[in-house]
């Protein structure tokens, strides 16, 4: 037997959803179960009612542990929202000793300072990724160790996210009887399920239309540039609909599925559609072309929130490999052309990259962020930040 | 002193061409060349031409011109800020409020989006309200290949132009493409948008002047528009030969200016005008408004008129005003609605700023007011905010975008 399962566990807002996974010695990634609850309780990412929160979890597991056929002790948690951001931060430290070589010690205190950063109140280093060294203030290099220099010094990314907003989501699980063994922003781990290696070196930007938050992740430059979550997503699409044609939400959500669309299609303009309001009110007829607009206006704003954004730290111009869309939104048709149109770049939609197993998991987009869960637990044993620790120490202790 | 005065000084020229008195007037660079537009079409006509760049205002050739907002922008323009726009019309308030003194009725063209036109036509449209003229705003928004404007601007804009005119009369120029073959060449574009506005004001202005077989009056008109809440749609078509009600009525209901007819099929109440020549036959008439009232509501309100042109032998044209919604006014409704929290900082405070005194005196027009609602999904989460802005609240909400299927 290769390696113990990894189980993934998203706390999403339209979905719960577990993922079992193995990584062969080979390291091949295969997918041996997956467990699926519609979500309650989560809203834009965060939990808003801790009981129904806690039966979604349970029932997910349950039906991965149904499904997997391994009992689940531990999981490795997504956490997504609008509280998590990130940025870029310089660390410097002279290089110690008479030969003036840099050495792993070297580098690690440059990292140190590069890590201490003044977050907003509240707030909590999520994730610190290095981006670039820079010897002697000089051109950037890959790899310090070994070179000569008085000083070096480092740029880490910097995610970080509300501690509360993320402890909550802790807490939910810790109550189903499981461990949390890591913590991670589902943006990240999107990025690491559907972009490709050459997408990454020539400078993207990947997002995750979820139905609470909209993820994004840029990388340039061959480093992670940028990252951070907007809290809108597919709920506001329903939403925007349920509140214009006065209809229940689950009504606006099928209406979305079925006839949304993120650009008009001027041809069907003059169709209408029959929506059902319920609560006894018979059936009506609402025209196509306010369907189309009301979906139209709000992708696009979410679309053109993101560019603003990226257009903040100068990345559009350096996205040589477009933009590439995931999660439950990259379903609405046309999306992909919306954005082309607004972002001005190639665009395509991302799906789980070089996983086996179950078929069906490689074949959504909303998927991608526990694959690339299963792949970031499995890859890295982290060097855990400060938060996760700490979070996951109080519930030990307490448990 | 310069050429915005000689209006004031020939003042009995302006006064005499109608019963009532009209000034057409072209506020901004594309306003301005809508209004030559209009002016080239039709002769007996008072158009001015107000901008805040002196080149752009020479290139008209109207007889009168007012140039604003000189010690600002030193006559080279807004800039695309309609913040200058804006503070240039109030600069010149004397010379505005004597250049629409006396109208009856008062057409302010402007395309939205820019700078002049953006931020001064709600001024002067606000001006000639004040000075007791009624107001129609013609406005244009910006393609959306127009990067360079501001589109955002020219909703707040529109908003503006809602609030402080009787009616406005919003003309998108995308509704164009449709109807600009692809391949024709750019500046076609823009002539259309130009011709749009000019058939607007043209066909209004005919409605209220030429001898009519069955007569528009201009209380008809100020009715249509009083009650309108604001907001006007505007179409025509044209038809010739033998044919003609048949052609004209069904090019009406297919024009993307009317929404392929929806607007037509939602409107509240509409103001329809036949234009003919002396072969103008009671049967055309007949057939045009069967076709309109096929599509149109039972019980929208339908003003009607026709009217006889010896220029239009054998030609005829139907122009149609539509209300979107009817909304029976109720005389000094309060202009601020109740104590607003915060929101999205709706226009109204501006408004009062800006309005002053007048504020309290002017039956201003409703605005449309976010309902106050319960956050339904979202209430018990953290509301989404970026810059002033709630994002919970529908987009097509925050943008005006009106819906036009039933609700419940």
């Amino acid at each position: 037997m290769s390696a113990p399962p990894i189980v993934a566990l998203e706390v999403g807002t339209s979905t719960v959803r577990a993922l079992v996974g193995e990584l062969t010695d080979e390291g091949q990634l295969i997918v041996t179960g997956m467990g699926e609850s519609p979500s309650r309780g989560v809203r834009k990412g965060e939990v808003i009612d801790f009981d129904n929160a806690l039966a979604c979890v349970r029932d997910a597991l349950q039906k991965a542990e149904d499904n997997s056929h391994v009992t689940i002790n531990a999981v490795h948690l997504l956490v997504s929202g609008g509280h998590i951001s990130s940025h870029v931060n310089h660390g410097s430290a002279p290089v110690l000793g008479d030969d003036h070589e840099i050495g792993p010690a070297d580098i690690e205190n440059a990292e140190k300072m590069a890590r201490a950063v003044s977050l907003p109140t509240g707030h909590e280093v999520l994730h610190s990724i290095h981006q670039r060294y820079l010897v002697d203030g000089n051109l950037p290099v890959v790899n310090p160790e070994g070179l000569e220099g008085t000083k070096i010094g480092v740029d880490m990314l910097i995610v970080h996210g509300q501690c509360n907003a993320m402890r909550n989501i802790v807490r939910v699980v810790r109550s189903a009887q499981v461990d949390v063994a890591d913590v991670a922003f589902s943006g990240l781990c999107t990025a690491l399920a559907v972009l490709t290696p050459a997408e990454k070196k020539n400078g993207v930007l990947m997002m995750d239309l979820g139905g609470g938050t909209t993820d994004y992740i840029a990388y340039a430059e061959e480093r992670l540039a940028d990252a951070g979550a907007f809290a809108v997503g597919g709920d506001h699409l329903s939403n925007d609909l349920a509140f214009g044609f006065g209809l229940p939400p689950s009504e606006a959500e099928r209406i979305k599925l079925e006839f949304g669309t993120a650009v008009p299609d001027f041809a069907l303009r003059n169709q209408t559609v029959t929506v059902n309001p319920g609560t006894g009110q018979p059936p009506r007829q609402v025209r196509l072309a306010d369907l189309q607009t009301i979906l139209h206006v709000r992708i696009e704003e979410i679309l053109v929130l993101v560019r603003e954004q990226l257009r903040q730290n100068k990345l559009i111009s350096k996205l040589g490999s477009g933009v590439v869309l995931t999660g439950g939104g990259a379903r609405l048709k046309k999306v992909e052309q919306l954005a082309e149109k607004i972002f001005g770049l190639p665009c395509r939609i991302g799906k789980p990259r070089e996983v086996s197993g179950m078929v069906s998991v490689m074949e959504q987009p909303e998927c991608a962020a526990v694959v690339g869960m299963l792949r970031y637990a499995a890859k890295s044993v982290p060097p855990r930040s400060g938060i996760i620790d700490w979070i996951i120490k109080i519930f030990r202790r307490k448990s | 002193m310069n050429a915005s005065l000689r209006l004031v000084e020939g003042e009995g020229v302006l006064a005499a061409a109608a019963p009532y008195r009209l000034l057409v007037l072209g506020v901004g660079g594309g306003g301005c060349r809508a209004a030559r537009h209009v002016a080239s079409l039709l002769s007996d006509l008072n158009v001015a031409a107000i901008d805040s760049d002196d080149q752009a205002l020479k290139e008209t050739a109207l007889p009168v011109q007012l140039s604003i907002g000189r010690a600002l922008t030193r006559g080279f323009g807004a800039g695309g800020d309609a913040a200058i726009g804006k503070v240039a019309a109030e600069d010149e308030d004397v010379k505005l409020r004597k250049l629409v003194e006396g109208m009856d009725l008062v057409f302010v063209i402007t395309t939205l989006g820019g700078g002049t036109g953006s931020g001064a036509a709600p001024v002067v449209a606000r001006l000639a309200h004040e000075q007791g003229a009624l107001t129609i705003c013609f406005a244009s928004t910006p393609f959306d290949f127009e990067a360079n404007r501001d589109k955002g601007a020219a909703q707040e804009a529109l908003r503006q132009l809602r609030m402080h005119s009787d009616a406005t009369i919003c003309l998108p120029n995308q509704r164009l493409l449709e109807i600009v073959p692809d391949q024709a060449p750019l500046k076609s574009a823009f002539d259309a948008s130009d011709h749009m506005i000019s058939m607007a004001v043209i066909g209004i202005w005919k409605l209220l002047t030429e001898v009519g077989l069955i007569r528009l009056n201009f209380s008809d008109l100020k009715n249509l528009v009083e009650n309108s809440g604001g907001a006007c749609s505007f179409g025509y078509a044209e038809g010739e030969g033998p044919d003609k009600a048949q052609q004209a009525s069904q090019a009406l209901l297919a024009s993307p200016l009317l929404d392929h007819g929806n607007v037509l099929a939602q409107a509240d109440a509409f103001l329809v005008n036949i234009l003919g020549g002396p072969d103008l036959a009671l049967l055309d008439v007949q057939r045009v408004m069967s076709n309109i009232q096929q599509v149109a509501k039972h019980e929208a309100k339908v003003f009607m008129g026709a009217t006889v042109d010896d220029d239009w032998q054998g030609r005829l044209m139907v122009t149609v005003l539509a209300a979107e919604h009817w909304v029976a006014r109720t005389p000094l409704a309060p202009v601020v609605p109740p104590p607003a929290p915060p929101e999205p900082a709706v226009a109204a405070p501006v408004a009062a700023a800006q309005a002053g005194e007048s504020a309290a005196v002017l039956p201003a027009q409703s605005e449309l007011v976010f309902e106050k609602r319960d956050r339904g999904r979202f209430e018990k989460s953290e509301p989404t905010k970026h810059g002033d802005e709630d994002l919970d609240v529908p987009t097509f909400l925050r943008r005006g975008i009106k819906i036009l299927s039933d609700r419940a």
